[in-house]
C-alpha cells in the first residue's frame, strides 16, 4: 500500500534525525553567568530559604503576636471590667446588709 | 589539569580552578540540558543551576565514579525536574485558562525541537521531540543520553544509577515506544 510505505518511510526518516543530533556550542557567557552567581552566592546574601519556609514563620510570629495581645488587653481590660460587676455587688451586699461591717456588728 | 587535582583547589575555594572546570564541562553540561529540554533558553537556566549545584556539592563527591558522570547525573536531574515543573504548571494553566482565556506563555519562543538538527528538518524535529517528550522520563533520559550525548551503556548506567541491562532495555523500549507513537502520528496526518 502506498499509504503505508510512506508512513514507514516517515517513520524511518524522523527517527533517523535521533543519529544526526549534533551538539550545539553553550553560549558565550555561560560560564561568565556561573562565575557571576556564584559571587552573588558568597557575597552573603541571605540563604535561599523557600518562600514556604518564610511564610510559615511569619504566619506562627504574627499568631503568637496576636495571642500576647489578646492576653494584655484581657489583663488591663480585667480591672475596668472587675469595677462594674464590684459595684454592683457592693450594692447588693449593702441592701442585704451583707457588708464585712454588718458582719463584724453581728459577732 | 587532573580531575582530582581540580576538584581539589575548587573545594579549597579557587574560583580559577572552579571556572576552569566550568569551561571544560559547559559544552557537555549544557548539550545534556538541551537534548532533555530541547529549548536553548530553558538549557541555558540549568546548565547555570548545575554548575552552582557542581560548587555547592563538591565536597560530597566521593569519586566512585568520573567526575564527567557525577555532573552529568546532576544536569539530567535538574534538566527532568524542569521538565516535571512545566507539565505540573501546563495543568495548572489549563485550569486557569477557564477562568482568563488570556493567561499562558507567550508564543514567541520556538519549540520546534532541538536546534542541533538541521533547519530543514524542521517540521519532523518538531515531532520527533514532541514524541519523545513523551516517553516515560528514564526512557527518555536514557534514550538522549545514548542517541544524542553519545555515551555509551555503561556511562548511562553510572549516571541513571542503574545496570546496563537495564539501560538497553529502556533505550529498547524507549525506541518501541518511539517507533509506535510515530507511526500512530503518520497515519493520522498523511
Amino acid at each position: 500500500m502506498i499509504n503505508g510505505d510512506k508512513r514507514e518511510d516517515e517513520v524511518r526518516k524522523t527517527l533517523e534525525l535521533l543519529n544526526g543530533i549534533e551538539p550545539v556550542p553553550p553560549p558565550p557567557f555561560l560560564a561568565g553567568n556561573v562565575m557571576q552567581a556564584l559571587a552573588r552566592q558568597r557575597g552573603g546574601r541571605a540563604p535561599n530559604i523557600s518562600r514556604g519556609f518564610r511564610f510559615a514563620v511569619a504566619g506562627l510570629v504574627a499568631l503568637a503576636a496576636l495571642n500576647v495581645l489578646t492576653i494584655v488587653h484581657a489583663g488591663t481590660g480585667a480591672g475596668a471590667q472587675a469595677s462594674v460587676p464590684s459595684a454592683a455587688a457592693d450594692s447588693l451586699a449593702r441592701d442585704y446588709r451583707l457588708t464585712l461591717e454588718d458582719y463584724q456588728s453581728v459577732e | 589539569m587532573e580531575d582530582r587535582e581540580l576538584i581539589q583547589e575548587v573545594i579549597s575555594g579557587n574560583t580559577s580552578a572552579f571556572r576552569s572546570l566550568v569551561e571544560e564541562y559547559q559544552g557537555r553540561v549544557f548539550n545534556a540540558c538541551l537534548n532533555v529540554l530541547h529549548d536553548r533558553e530553558d538549557a541555558e537556566d540549568v546548565a547555570q543551576e548545575v554548575f552552582i549545584e557542581v560548587f555547592n556539592s563538591l565536597r560530597t563527591f566521593r569519586g566512585d565514579s568520573k567526575l564527567s558522570t557525577w555532573i552529568y547525573r546532576i544536569a539530567v536531574s535538574k534538566s527532568l525536574d524542569l521538565v516535571r515543573w512545566k507539565k505540573r504548571k501546563k495543568r495548572f494553566a489549563v485550569v486557569q485558562s477557564l477562568f482568563d482565556p488570556d493567561a499562558g506563555e507567550p508564543e514567541d519562543r520556538d519549540r520546534s525541537g532541538h536546534p542541533g538538527i538541521r533547519l530543514e528538518e524542521k517540521e519532523r524535529r518538531a515531532v520527533l521531540f514532541d514524541t519523545i517528550d513523551r516517553l516515560a522520563e528514564n526512557q527518555r533520559a536514557a534514550l538522549l543520553l545514548y542517541c544524542a550525548d553519545g555515551l555509551s551503556y555503561k556511562e548511562i548506567s553510572e549516571v541513571l544509577r542503574i545496570s546496563v541491562p537495564a539501560v538497553e532495555s529502556l533505550i529498547f523500549r524507549a525506541r518501541t515506544t518511539l517507533k509506535k507513537k510515530l507511526n500512530d502520528y503518520y497515519t493520522d496526518n498523511l
